[in-house]
C-alpha cells in the first residue's frame, strides 16, 4: 500500500514533541487511510528504534493494521476487545502492566488506543471520556511512554472530538503535532466521578439493604438476571459486582443503601446508593498488590462488568453497573 | 436468608495436616467465623493447613481477604499451606484479582504431604 515505510519514518524527527514523561496525543482521522497516514509513521518509529508498541483499537482498524504491516506486525503486541473488554475502567491498569513489564528495558513504550469507537454508546463515550482526562493523571509522574489515541471524525459527534481537545496535550491533524489549546492538566480537570449520571428510562425495582440483607440481593439479582436471559457466567458476575458494591455501602458508608434494578436500550442496569463518598480517583483502577489483604472490591466491579458509572459527592455515591442483554 | 446460606467452618487433624472445610457462602457475614477459626489450636499446632473451597458455592472479596490472611499466617508459623480448586466462581474471583500464582492449590486436601 505503500504508507508504511519503517525506516523512513524512524528517521523523522518529532523529537520537538515529545515529553519527558508521558506523552498523551490524540489522533484526529478521517477513514481507514486516515487512520493509517496516523498510525503507520508513528509504529514505524517504535519499530525503527527498538520500541515496544501495543496497538488496542478496534477489531476491523486492528485487522487492518496487520494487514498493512505484513511481518512486522509479529513485533507489535495486539490487545483485543475480547481481552481487554468493552469497559474503559480497564484500560489504565492495561498500560500499566505494560509499562511495568518494560521497565527494566530503558526504552520508552508505544502505545496506540483507541477508546471512542464507532458503535459506543452514549454511556460509554461519558465513561471513555472521563477515562481519558484520568490518563492524564495515572501517569503523570510514570516513565516515559507515548500515548496515540484515534478519534475518527467522520463517525464521532462534534462533542467527542471536543472532549478529546480537553483530555489530550498534543493533537495530530494532517500529519502535524500541535499542542491543544484548550487541555485541562490533571490539576484543572474535573474529578472523574464529579456529576450525576440521567435518570433511568425504565421501571425501576428498588431494594433496601443493610448488613444482614446481602444474601437477599444476591438472590435478587440473580432472579432478574436470569430473567433478562443472561447467561450462567454473566448472571454470576453480575452477583459478584453487586455484591462488592453493597458490601463496600455496608462496611463503609453508612451501613445501608439502596440498590435499583431496572431494563434500558438492551441492558440491564443495576445502580446502588449510599451515604459515602468515593475519594481515590483512580479507585478501582490500580491492581491491588498481593499483600494487601482487602481493597479490591471496585477493581473486581471494573472487571467484571461491561461499564461502570461511578458518580460520588457530598450527597453519597452512586454506582451504576451495564450488562449487555444477549 | 435461610440457615443454610450461612457459612459453616469444620476444622480436621489428620496427624500434622489440619484441613479446614468451608462451606456455605463466604461474604461478609461469613469471613469473620472464617477468621476465628484461623486462630484455633488445632490449626495453629498442625504442620500443614490445607483449605477446602469445594463446598463454597459463594465467596466474594471479604472471603479472598480472610483465604490471603491464612495464606500469612501459615507462612508466620512456618506452616505449608494449600487451597482447593474451588468452584468456576471461586477461581474467576482468584483469577480478576491475580492472586492465583500467589497461592499454593491442590487437587484434593489429602494431595499435600505432611
Amino acid at each position: 500500500m505503500g504508507l508504511y515505510q519503517p525506516e523512513q519514518a524512524a528517521h523523522r524527527d518529532r523529537t520537538a514533541n515529545v515529553d519527558a514523561g508521558f506523552h498523551h496525543e490524540a489522533l484526529l482521522y478521517s477513514g481507514d487511510s486516515g487512520f493509517l497516514r496516523g498510525t503507520l509513521p508513528f509504529i514505524g518509529e517504535a519499530l525503527g528504534a527498538g520500541e515496544p508498541v501495543l496497538v488496542a483499537v478496534g477489531e476491523a482498524r486492528a485487522k487492518l493494521l496487520q494487514e498493512v504491516l505484513g511481518d512486522d506486525a509479529e513485533h507489535v503486541r495486539f490487545l483485543g476487545v475480547d481481552q481487554i473488554g468493552r469497559n474503559p475502567a480497564r484500560v489504565i491498569p492495561a498500560w500499566g502492566k505494560l509499562l511495568r513489564e518494560h521497565a527494566t528495558d530503558g526504552r520508552p513504550v508505544r502505545g496506540i488506543g483507541e477508546s471512542a469507537w464507532l458503535g459506543r454508546s452514549e454511556a460509554e463515550l461519558e465513561e471513555c471520556r472521563r477515562h481519558e482526562l484520568l490518563l492524564n493523571l495515572a501517569f503523570e509522574d510514570g516513565p516515559q511512554w507515548r500515548l496515540l489515541c484515534p478519534y475518527d471524525i467522520d463517525a464521532l459527534e462534534d462533542s467527542v472530538i471536543e472532549s478529546a481537545q480537553l483530555s489530550h496535550p498534543w493533537m495530530a491533524v494532517d500529519g502535524t503535532t500541535h499542542p491543544s489549546d484548550s487541555y485541562l492538566d490533571p490539576s484543572s480537570a474535573p474529578g472523574p466521578f464529579e456529576g450525576s449520571l440521567p435518570a433511568p428510562r425504565g421501571e425501576v425495582e428498588r431494594h433496601r439493604f443493610a448488613a444482614d440483607g446481602l444474601g437477599a440481593v444476591r438472590g435478587a439479582i440473580s432472579v432478574r438476571a436470569a430473567e433478562a436471559h443472561l447467561d450462567a457466567e454473566a448472571n454470576g458476575d453480575l452477583v459478584l459486582a453487586i455484591n462488592e458494591l453493597v458490601t463496600n455501602s455496608v462496611q463503609h458508608a453508612g451501613g445501608h443503601g439502596t440498590l435499583d434494578i431496572w431494563i434500558e436500550d438492551r441492558e440491564l442496569l443495576c445502580e446502588v446508593r449510599d451515604r459515602g463518598r468515593i475519594v481515590d480517583p483512580l479507585a478501582g483502577r490500580v491492581p491491588p498488590p498481593l499483600d494487601q489483604p482487602g481493597g479490591r472490591g471496585l477493581w473486581l466491579v471494573n472487571h467484571l462488568c461491561d461499564l461502570v458509572q461511578i458518580r460520588s459527592s457530598e450527597s453519597g455515591n452512586a454506582v451504576r453497573v451495564h450488562a449487555h442483554l444477549p | 436468608m435461610a440457615a443454610q446460606d450461612h457459612l459453616r467452618v469444620d476444622v480436621q487433624r489428620d496427624q500434622e495436616r489440619a484441613v479446614v472445610q468451608l462451606s456455605g457462602e463466604l461474604d461478609l457475614a461469613g469471613a469473620p467465623i472464617f477468621e476465628r477459626a484461623l486462630e484455633s489450636d488445632e490449626l495453629a499446632a498442625a504442620e500443614t493447613v490445607v483449605l477446602d473451597l469445594e463446598g463454597l458455592n459463594f465467596v466474594d472479596s471479604s472471603g479472598l481477604r480472610v483465604i490471603l490472611m491464612a495464606n500469612d499466617r501459615a507462612r508466620e508459623r512456618g506452616q505449608q499451606f494449600a487451597i482447593t480448586p474451588g468452584s468456576p466462581q471461586v477461581q474467576r474471583l482468584l483469577s480478576i484479582t491475580n492472586v492465583t500464582d500467589h497461592l499454593r492449590v491442590v487437587a484434593s486436601p489429602g494431595e499435600l504431604p505432611t
